[in-house]
């Protein structure tokens, strides 16, 4: 029987009132293909309704002449809602073929009003998302392809997928800047950081971050790998720590591979344009850095050894702070402040310049005359780690006499 | 007469009710009920009657969620092949674009704990998943649950972050490790449980004593308590690699402490999950290393270490073996009861797979 007909048919047994029918007409058949057991009917396959909706519901809409079809539908939905999983999946999973096991539904709300049947996910469903829907309807859908076996639902796909439609890029993420900023490394640095120009994905961080010798070798293992990747709140900054069991002297990692840079050699730094943004879009281009290598850096750097350049009274020019080496990015935006004679600190903003051997403090009110406090707390480091109160590696053979861990240290100066 | 027996029935009710809330008084009486306000669900941690523990590094917070599940949960074998990507499913995703952070056992009833991410990006929704022993895998609510929040003390300005690596409850206390994205500082934090307004917990220094020369703060990757005849200890992984013993007694509020070496495992060496068992009058500790596989390391004598204070050849310290056949593929680890271990392993065709092991 050809599928209009049996519309027909149904449409009319509609209209007569007859409601449900008390034995399902045989849906349209088509000839079981060779092979096939005895018992088993195939269903030409019809299209239903299936569409997205912007507050990311998954509607389907079934036509007028499968009205009687809903019916086991709507005592399922008076059942508890278990059942809707067990008879009809709406999942981002494709099954992998006719009696292959049911895939997996996806979490969510199911509502049947009238000939509409909303399924609402408990997640938003992502930009470019597939999503399938498969169910078990007792062969009385007549847009199922169908294999009925022994009593178990048995699915198949029952209209076409749907793939939510994907927002045009607005903007490529980029690397925006890379610490240390400078050409010249000591043998020991400790980190780098990556800042990026939006969120990114986890999960991929050390397979698109490589570093070359002079060769062009790739450095086996030269960063610490956590899989909990260190990241910034808003996604945009990354810190990349070679591994300490390299850095660090006595260790067996050094012992094996030696330390991750060598005094006197250049090496590049690459990050890959495949590292994913938060979106699921790459990078618009890689990032390279040379880097030249110092020797090592043993020693604390000396609050007493920065020159304070001091602006004049009346004036909004920054204090401007020089180093006689560079020091860690992310804590010089941090730890460093101004406090007036009265303990407040002074409101202002922080500019980091000369390959991070410079510091800068502008002021939002112009100076007035006083004494003022450069703070810094003794956290802040250096590329290799030591900070104002203790090297990264603290020789415990050389005796040396620990002063009392203040956690801030601080230069006067005065404004004339 | 029956008016006045059914008073002293329900007087006697009303008592016995009294008396066993009183005795039965456990560590969810002081969880209220709401809606954790979790950013990110990360390490996961047991205590007691069903309370599960988890680090949220987005939200600098510890959380304490009751979760009911304190009765053993039948005997079925844990396993679920493509975890991964049914969990992808119903979250409405795909594996690429979710993390499974963590996988414990309640050892109360021997069910699985999944901590997820649903999405990639700073605002992937947390979900936490619950695996019974008929491998069905569910969603532990996080509405209308009993809960506490501990806020992790944190100069929690601009950019830092502390990124939890692991934790424990302890005897009372919950044990957080974790390390900065900016300074290189290795806290571990001890907060009393229940949570508490007045004391927020001690930040304790670790610090690294290579061969007693040099000393540097080492962050812990991942530990476990371990109890020996004589002391109770925390067996830690450092970053920078060696695995040392930290005797609990030491961990006090400004105490610096340095692990003794017990084992240097060497390069390559990324511990996951370390997990401590006994098998046939010994101790073991079984680890999980993303380049090395599982590796068995002997445990007993471990509290008489004196740390490895010589440069070393090879092998000084606990001894160990690599256990060939999972060979880089584990990435999960937790103890299922005294004789099986449940991990989380890729399998040959990329997708995780939950198995059930025998402990070594």
């Amino acid at each position: 029987m050809k599928p209009t007909r049996l519309a027909t048919i149904g449409l009319v047994a509609m209209l007569l009132g007859c409601g449900r029918p008390a034995a399902a007409p045989r849906p349209a058949t088509v000839p079981a293909p060779a092979g096939a057991g005895a018992g088993v009917a195939y269903l030409a396959p019809q299209k239903l309704g299936m569409r997205s909706t912007p507050d990311g519901k998954v509607v389907f809409t079934f036509g007028p002449f499968d009205t009687w079809a809903l019916a086991p539908l709507r005592d399922m939905a008076k059942q508890d809602e278990s059942h809707w999983q067990k008879y009809f999946i709406v999942t981002t999973q494709s099954m992998r073929g006719l009696g292959a096991p049911p895939p997996t539904p996806m979490l969510g709300d199911y509502t049947l009003e009238g000939n509409t049947l909303e399924f609402k996910p408990r997640f938003p469903l992502a930009p470019g998302a597939t999503v399938y829907a498969y169910a078990d309807m007792n062969g009385q859908l007549p847009s199922t392809f169908e294999l009925r076996s022994r009593g178990e639902p048995v699915f198949s796909l029952i209209s076409q997928t749907l793939t939510l439609p994907k927002p045009a890029v607005d903007e490529d993420t980029r690397i925006t800047a890379v610490y240390p900023s400078a050409d010249l490394v000591p043998e020991n640095l400790l980190k780098f950081y990556i800042h990026f120009s939006g969120p990114m994905s986890r999960g991929q961080a050390y397979d698109c971050i490589h570093l070359f010798d002079e060769s062009g070798k790739e450095v086996e293992s030269p960063f610490l790998e956590l899989g909990e990747e260190l990241w910034d709140r808003t996604g945009q900054r990354f810190t990349l720590f070679l591994d300490p069991g390299r850095v660090k002297r006595e260790l067996l990692p050094r012992q094996e591979l030696g330390p991750v840079l060598v005094e006197g050699k250049a090496y590049t730094l690459v990050v890959e344009a495949k590292w994913l943004d938060a979106k699921g879009n790459p990078l618009v281009k890689p990032f390279r850095k040379t880097l030249k290598v110092g020797p090592p850096d043993d020693r604390i750097p000396e609050m007493n050894s920065w020159r304070v350049s001091v602006p004049p009274t009346g004036s909004r020019e920054p204090v401007v702070v020089d180093f006689p080496e560079p020091l860690d990015h992310a804590l010089l935006e941090r730890v460093l402040r101004i406090k007036s004679a009265d303990g407040h600190s002074v409101v202002g903003a922080i500019q980091i310049q000369n390959a991070e051997r410079r510091w800068s403090f502008t002021p939002e009110q112009p100076w007035a005359p006083g004494t003022y406090q450069l703070e810094a707390e003794t956290i802040v480091e250096d590329l290799a780690g030591n900070n104002l109160s203790r090297p990264f590696e603290l020789d415990l053979l050389r005796p040396v006499e620990r002063e009392t861990q203040v956690p801030v240290q601080s230069l006067r100066f005065e404004v004339k | 007469m029956l008016r006045k027996l059914t008073k002293t029935m329900f007087a006697f009710a009303a008592v016995t009710a009294m008396a066993s809330g009183v005795l039965a008084e456990d560590l969810t009486s002081s969880l209220k009920v709401g809606a954790p306000d979790i950013k990110s669900a990360g390490p996961l941690a047991f205590g007691p009657d069903g309370v599960l523990f988890v680090g949220d590094t987005q939200g600098a917070a510890i959380f304490a969620i009751a979760t009911g599940d304190t009765k053993p949960a039948g005997n079925g074998e844990l396993k679920v092949e493509a975890i991964d990507e049914k969990i992808a499913a119903m979250l409405g995703t795909t594996t690429k674009e979710m993390a499974i952070n963590d996988m414990i056992v309640n050892p109360a009833s021997g069910q699985v704990y999944l901590s997820v991410s649903r999405g990639t990006g700073p605002t992937a929704a947390p979900v936490i998943l619950r695996v019974d022993r008929n491998g069905k895998i569910s969603e532990v609510p996080l509405k209308d649950v009993k809960f506490a929040k501990a806020s992790i003390a944190n100069p929690a300005t601009r950019n830092r972050v502390d990124a939890i690596t692991d934790l424990a409850y302890i005897d009372g206390r919950v044990f957080v490790a974790g390390l900065s994205n900016e300074e290189f500082a290795s806290k571990l934090r001890s907060l009393p449980f229940p949570f508490s307004d007045k004391e927020q917990g001690t930040s304790i220094e670790i610090f690294h004593g290579a061969h007693g020369k040099f000393e540097t703060h080492s962050p812990i990757r991942t530990f476990a308590y371990f109890k020996s005849p004589s002391e109770e200890c925390l067996l830690a992984a450092y970053t920078c690699t060696p695995l040392v013993k930290i005797p609990l007694k030491d961990l006090a509020p400004g105490a610096h402490v340095k692990g003794t070496t017990v084992a240097e495992l060497g390069n390559r060496n990324k511990p996951l999950d370390m997990v401590v068992y006994e098998k046939g009058g010994k101790n073991y500790i079984l680890m999980a290393n993303n380049s090395r596989g599982l590796m068995k390391i002997t445990a007993d004598g471990i509290e008489k270490a004196q740390g490895i204070t010589s440069r070393i050849a090879d092998k000084a310290g606990q001894s160990y073996e690599t256990l060939d056949q999972f060979k880089n593929n584990v990435v999960q680890l937790d103890r299922l009861d005294k004789e099986h271990a449940v991990i989380l392993v890729r399998g040959e065709s990329g997708a995780l797979n939950l198995e059930t092991i025998p402990l070594p």
